[in-house]
């Protein structure tokens, strides 16, 4: 998660005195109408959260100078509409990079870094990608995951200070997608640069990003919007929810985002205690918080469960008081169920943040017998690793 | 082996050399705007391109001594500007032989630009690659294989032509004549032992230009094929 200050306000301060790397007002017709207006600063990783075929790709393409593209787009304050796209001021990861086989990784960093007039070094990150050893290998040699690193470490030797990543984390597993993430931010502080972010995984969307872009329509024109991450997530939720289509509905995609102090630590239980809205609950062991800071956490919806009383006597470590706010009927794959809404109760007078509001996810047969009420007050539970920091 | 022969076998080897080279530099260029044209023109080029193929080498032939005959159009022409005479010499036979062996050296090049993924030259284009510099570096060594088809093909059948080198060339000792034709004059003589000799020479040496070729092809082959992520 970008944003680990202990008050959410002094993230928000800092980007105000931060420079624009990018400004863009752009339209694009093909396929679908769609226009985006939005300014990125340095080091600000936003990302456009839609459904798959929503037209990120094309979008993407129109700013990279690879589709037709009107109105206006400055990177760093010099207009790039216009510019054919290898003198654009833009490094872009694609959906699916064409890695050239005729040469070995690495000719292909070398042959790249000959096109540029100042060859960005990425020495350092190949490294931290995993790719020392495999830089006498052509890309067929490679794994899906190695060659989306790869592709990574190509589009950076342009070294221009607007990144696009489209589903550049898609299907990377857990360790190699921090080690991408540590390098994307990397290069944006050594360049000075913004990125833009396309992806439908909300985990990626919660580790890396600073600001989202929300999609709605006027006049059959698709416009983003810009939003901070956690409301845009909630309003993404709830256009799944409205617009829902059971084979694109994922538990992944119901993740709630809030907000917990640590409170202390339990190294040998491997936990680390938080509190939120007065309320103790435990996730996984994490030394680098310090008690008393303010950390992001995330809650899968299809990990929780709801219970009319707490179960003093069960294995689920977590178990918050909560309201319940709204139901959506919401399946999974096949599965019938009921996502429910809730809000934290707060047991504590001086909270600092908002109540969080968090989805649960419960099949239709656990509804029918339970019937919970609106405004009823429920536990929330779930084990510690339900919940991620 | 007689003087003749060797001669024979010089011209035979330069008219291959020669043809191969001069149509790998024309056809490259023109294969790659054809592959990725898309004009009303194409099918119609497509066939002219191809039209070699199938016509018999002497109706070609027969077309060449018409068209470059000194006494009238673009023979006398060519006659008196540029001082070139295309009939009965070794020029004239270049010329036959790269028309006759154009439809062997274009199509395997159109087939191979045609067989390049689409995102190619974006992907090229988004990594900073100019235009030309995508052709020169990325383009060209991925259609290696096609350009060694290309080649072995046009010089193989150029060493093994006799009607259009008949037609426009005559049988001249030392100017046009080739090894099929020497061979077919020792077999209108009935000088067999030289008939063998010469046979044999072409058999070997076209076995081990096509095997070497083949095998050479199958070294690179390998690696040139693009990878796509998903």
């Amino acid at each position: 998660m970008a944003l680990n200050s202990d008050c959410i306000g002094i993230s928000d301060l800092q980007s105000v005195s931060k420079s624009v790397v990018a400004h863009i007002e752009l339209n694009c017709t093909k396929p679908v109408s769609q226009q985006l207006d939005c300014q990125l600063k340095t080091l600000q990783i936003t990302v456009l959260l839609a459904p798959s075929g929503a037209g990120k790709s094309s979008l993407f393409n129109a700013i990279a100078g690879v589709a037709p593209a009107s109105g206006g787009l400055k990177v760093t304050g010099q207009q790039q509409l216009g510019v054919p796209a290898h003198k654009r001021r833009i490094a872009y990861v694609t959906q699916s990079p064409l890695l050239f086989d005729h040469l070995t990784i690495a000719a292909l960093l070398k042959l790249v870094a000959k096109q540029q007039a100042q060859p960005f070094d990425i020495s350092w990150a190949i490294d931290p990608l995993g790719l020392t050893d495999k830089l006498s290998c052509r890309a067929h040699q490679l794994s899906g995951g190695q060659r989306q690193r790869v592709a990574l470490l190509l589009a950076m030797i342009k070294g221009a200070p607007l990144l696009l990543l489209d589903e550049a984390l898609t299907g990377l597993d857990q360790f190699n997608k921090q080690a991408c993430i540590g390098v994307i931010k990397d290069y944006l502080c050594k360049v000075q640069g913004a990125a833009l972010l396309a992806c439908h995984q909300l985990d990626d969307v919660l580790a890396l990003a600073d600001s989202c872009l929300l999609q709605h329509t006027i006049n059959d024109s698709t416009h983003w919007q810009m939003l901070p991450v956690d409301e845009g997530i909630e309003r993404y939720q709830q256009q799944l929810i409205e617009g829902q289509s059971s084979e694109n509905i994922q538990g992944s995609q119901f993740t709630s985002l809030f907000y917990g102090q640590v409170h202390a630590h339990f190294p040998a239980l491997g936990l680390t205690e938080y509190h939120v809205s007065g309320q103790r609950c435990f996730a996984a062991y994490n030394s680098d918080y310090q008690i008393g800071c303010v950390q992001p956490l995330i809650l899968k919806a299809n990990r929780l469960g709801l219970s009319k009383t707490a179960l003093p006597e069960s294995s689920f470590v977590n178990q918050l008081k909560v309201q319940i706010t709204a139901f959506n009927p919401v399946n999974m794959g096949q599965e019938q169920g009921m996502l429910v809404k809730v809000r934290l109760v707060n047991s504590e007078q001086e909270c600092v943040h908002k109540p969080a509001s968090l989805h649960v996810w419960i099949t239709r047969l656990s509804f029918n017998q339970l019937q919970p009420k609106l405004n009823e007050t429920w536990f929330l539970i779930g084990k510690a690793d339900a919940l991620h920091s | 082996m007689n003087e003749g022969d060797l001669q024979a076998i010089f011209i035979t080897l330069k008219l291959a050399v020669l043809t191969t080279l001069a149509l790998l530099v024309i056809t490259i260029p023109c294969a790659y705007w054809l592959a990725r044209s898309k004009r009303a023109i194409k099918p119609f080029l497509e066939t002219l391109i191809t039209l070699p193929l199938v016509l018999p080498p002497t109706v070609l032939g027969y077309y060449f001594l018409v068209l470059f005959s000194p006494q009238q159009g673009i023979g006398l022409w060519l006659q008196q500007t540029l001082g070139v005479q295309l009939v009965f010499s070794f020029s004239g036979i270049l010329v036959a032989s790269m028309i006759y062996s154009l439809p062997f050296t274009f199509r395997p090049l159109q087939s191979a630009f045609e067989q390049l993924p689409d995102n190619l030259y974006s992907s090229a284009a988004l990594l900073g690659f100019k235009p030309w510099r995508q052709f020169l570096w990325l383009v060209l060594p991925m259609i290696k294989p096609a350009i060694y088809t290309a080649a072995t093909l046009s010089f193989a059948h150029t060493v093994g032509e006799f009607g259009v080198i008949l037609m426009i060339g005559g049988n001249i000792p030392g100017e046009t004549q080739v090894v099929s034709l020497a061979l077919f004059d020792h077999v209108e003589s009935f000088n067999l032992q030289a008939a063998n000799t010469l046979a044999g020479l072409m058999l070997v040496s076209s076995f081990a230009v096509v095997f070497a070729c083949q095998w050479w092809q199958r070294q690179t082959q390998r690696v040139s094929t693009p990878t796509r992520l998903f």
